[in-house]
């Protein structure tokens, strides 16, 4: 009698710990993916091994990319970082080297403000519509005929 | 009814007997009445006398069958026209036109709501340049530093060349 009141006892359990677990698996699969903004850093040259850095290649997908617009052979991964997107009217920095940084501040219509911030000014702002896909990238000239890239992806 | 008309419907034989009898007392008193009644009576005779016989080609049957054949042509050649277009038709094609130029701009000025989102400003000793890569899905500025001094990964990289250390 008593077993058989254990037994109905641990089935009721096992019901009720399912439905915990689905629910939550629900809760977790309906909650909104935050928004995130990724800055990569990233160094094209010529050059195959740099010297005196331990540096990575970037992905080859983003190597890939970059060496279809550029023209340069090797493109290094400097620093990255990833931050959720702000809220309205909240600026996002993204800190890529001592004298380079992101400030990024989402505008209505779906639209982000990038700010290139080179040794305390804003050398760059650009206004990207994230209604499309595409990756937003800052270059310029380097030293040595190489050349920087900011890479940013949105989403 | 004045009395040349009497005349003429008298000679025709159109007026009862009271009428007869009042126009035939003025052809008897009036002079020129009766030379007018005369010459009617001429002209009637040599009319009646001399008229053209228009006689068919064909007989009578034939004929006729000849009218119900181009009837029927006639009808069979409206039956197998197109039929005339309804009034709507008539702004079918201006008004697609129409419609294919606002899709047109609709599409053209959605498209620059969204690259008219994509702009950007710059120092003003710095230029750059803005494209985008459409294979690449990228939107690029490349910046040229008039001064130079920017070199966000010089301090992260070592990128001076052996030769000028």
């Amino acid at each position: 009698m008593s077993l058989k009141q254990t037994s109905k006892l641990s089935r009721w359990q096992f019901i009720v710990l399912l439905l915990t677990f689905v629910s939550a698996q629900l809760g977790a699969a309906s909650a909104p993916i935050e928004p995130r903004v990724q800055a990569v850093l990233v160094w094209g040259t010529d050059e195959a091994n740099p010297t005196g850095k331990n540096l990575k290649e970037v992905d080859a997908k983003l190597r890939d990319r970059l060496a279809n617009v550029f023209k340069w052979k090797n493109y290094f991964e400097v620093n990255r970082q990833t931050a959720p997107l702000p809220s309205a009217a909240k600026v996002q920095t993204l800190k890529l080297s001592d004298e380079c940084s992101v400030e990024v501040k989402l505008l209505p219509d779906n639209v982000a403000e990038v700010k290139l911030i080179g040794k305390g000014k804003a050398l760059v702002t650009r206004r990207h519509s994230l209604a499309k896909p595409d990756a937003l990238v800052l270059a310029g000239d380097d030293k040595n005929k190489t050349a920087w890239f900011v890479v940013l992806n949105f989403n | 009814m004045n009395t040349e008309l009497k005349l003429q419907a008298l000679l025709d034989g159109a007026l009862d007997a009271r009428e007869i009898r009042e126009i035939e007392a003025v052809i008897a008193q009036d002079i020129q009445s009766a030379a007018l009644m005369q010459e009617l009576k001429w002209m009637k005779a040599a009319v009646a006398g001399n008229d053209v016989e228009a006689k068919l080609p064909d007989s009578r049957e034939f004929y006729w069958s000849k009218v119900e054949r181009g009837i029927a042509a006639e009808e069979r050649k409206a039956a197998a026209a197109p039929a005339e277009r309804s009034w709507w038709l008539k702004f079918l094609y201006p008004a697609t036109g129409l419609a294919a130029t606002v899709a047109v701009m609709f599409v053209i000025s959605g498209e620059r709501s969204i690259d008219g989102a994509d702009s950007e400003s710059v120092q003003e000793d710095v230029n750059a340049i803005s494209f985008r890569s459409e294979t690449e899905a990228m939107s690029v500025v490349y910046v040229a530093d008039e001064n130079g001094t920017f070199s966000p990964v010089s301090q992260e990289v070592n990128n001076e060349p052996e030769a000028d250390k």
